[in-house]
């Protein structure tokens, strides 16, 4: 398959994914956190799901109470999806966006951070 | 003068000798990629008419042998460039989806090991490996809503099996990695000799993460290899 048709078929399936949150919000069929499952610490992604529904109804504060951590987080993975999808579209061969290695080591940090102090 | 540019049966372009050069800049276009126009007769490396595009000999005295500085780099015909995520953006994206994104990573990876060594049982081994933890966690999740209604004997004999087929799954997934592992160095010391060398002990606790850290410095030497191609 070519990168352009991985990208669509992937933006396919994240608004397939995003409409099936939308209509159902819980469903015992949407994966559990394996690290909580088998460890019962709440990792960074723990309730982002969750998060991401209460969003698409429109409750921030919901959403904040979920996973405050994610909900910062979007706007940024927003961003370099829709980056890879418009590399990924173009003719050239697809190569992933560059990111400041610094942001990314701060973010990594942050979420370590919010690791801990979630888990106190 | 325009050329093509073909990857993997893929064809791309047509490009102006400009356009190769920034691209090979910015790494969409591997110098080891092959290029043709329409006016030649086969194709070549991209490095050859990058280089050539940059190698002006400069006016030598009469009689005066041409030396060069430095040997011109000798590009190989090799496969397609690794993916070249950041490793920390991989470890954070990992982190925020519970470690499913690297499961999605390692298939990346195992993919792109597979076009490089189509021989190699890489990616059956990862695929192998990302069913059985679905198949497991499902199955998991099942017991644990479940297993209250147990009698006690048959919980702990049900607990117990369980355990050993988790334990099985980690031995199918260590030897993913050191097959990986294995894949990388023979094919950073044959096709493309870099001289690559891999920590077992890392491969062990970090597997496609620490994979990851590795392409991403091949990816930047390339680079800075393009960036400062010798010039004759």
């Amino acid at each position: 398959m070519t990168s352009r048709g991985t990208a669509h078929a992937t933006l396919a399936l994240a608004l397939g994914g995003l409409l099936l949150l939308a209509v159902h919000p819980v469903s015992r069929f949407y994966p559990a956190c394996p690290i909580y499952e088998h460890f019962h610490v709440l990792c960074p992604g723990c309730g982002a799901t969750r998060a991401l529904a209460a969003l698409l109804r429109g409750d921030l504060a919901a959403a904040w109470r979920m996973n405050a951590l994610f909900l910062l987080a979007l706007p940024f993975l927003a961003w370099y999806g829709v980056r890879s999808f418009r590399l990924a579209v173009q003719p050239e061969p697809f190569v992933w966006p560059r990111t400041s290695s610094a942001l990314l080591y701060v973010c990594a940090s942050m979420t370590l951070l919010f690791t801990v102090v979630r888990n106190l | 003068m325009l050329y093509h540019v073909t990857r993997n049966g893929q064809s791309y372009g047509p490009y102006t000798l400009e356009d190769l050069s920034r691209y090979v800049a910015s790494g969409n276009i591997q110098l080891t990629d092959m290029a043709k126009s329409d006016e030649m007769a086969e194709w070549v490396t991209v490095a050859s008419l990058v280089n050539a595009e940059v190698s002006v000999p400069p006016p030598q005295a009469p009689y005066a042998p041409v030396q060069p500085a430095y040997a011109a780099p000798a590009y190989p015909a090799v496969g397609e460039a690794p993916p070249n995520m950041n490793w920390v953006l991989v470890l954070v994206l990992s982190f925020f989806t519970c470690s499913i994104f690297m499961f999605v990573w390692n298939l990346i990876l195992a993919a792109w090991v597979n076009r490089i060594a189509p021989a190699s049982k890489v990616l059956i081994l990862y695929i192998a490996v990302t069913v059985g933890w679905l198949v497991l966690s499902i199955a998991g999740k099942h017991y644990n809503v479940h297993y209250g209604s147990y009698a006690h004997a048959q919980f702990h004999a049900e607990s117990a099996s369980f355990s050993l087929l988790w334990i099985c799954w980690w031995v199918l997934k260590l030897f993913a990695r050191f097959t990986m592992r294995n894949e990388l160095e023979r094919y950073y010391n044959t096709v493309e000799p870099i001289g690559l060398r891999l920590s077992g002990v890392m491969t062990f606790f970090f597997g496609g993460l620490y994979f990851q850290y590795h392409l991403n410095r091949i990816t930047e030497m390339k680079r800075a290899m393009a960036y400062g191609a010798p010039r004759l």
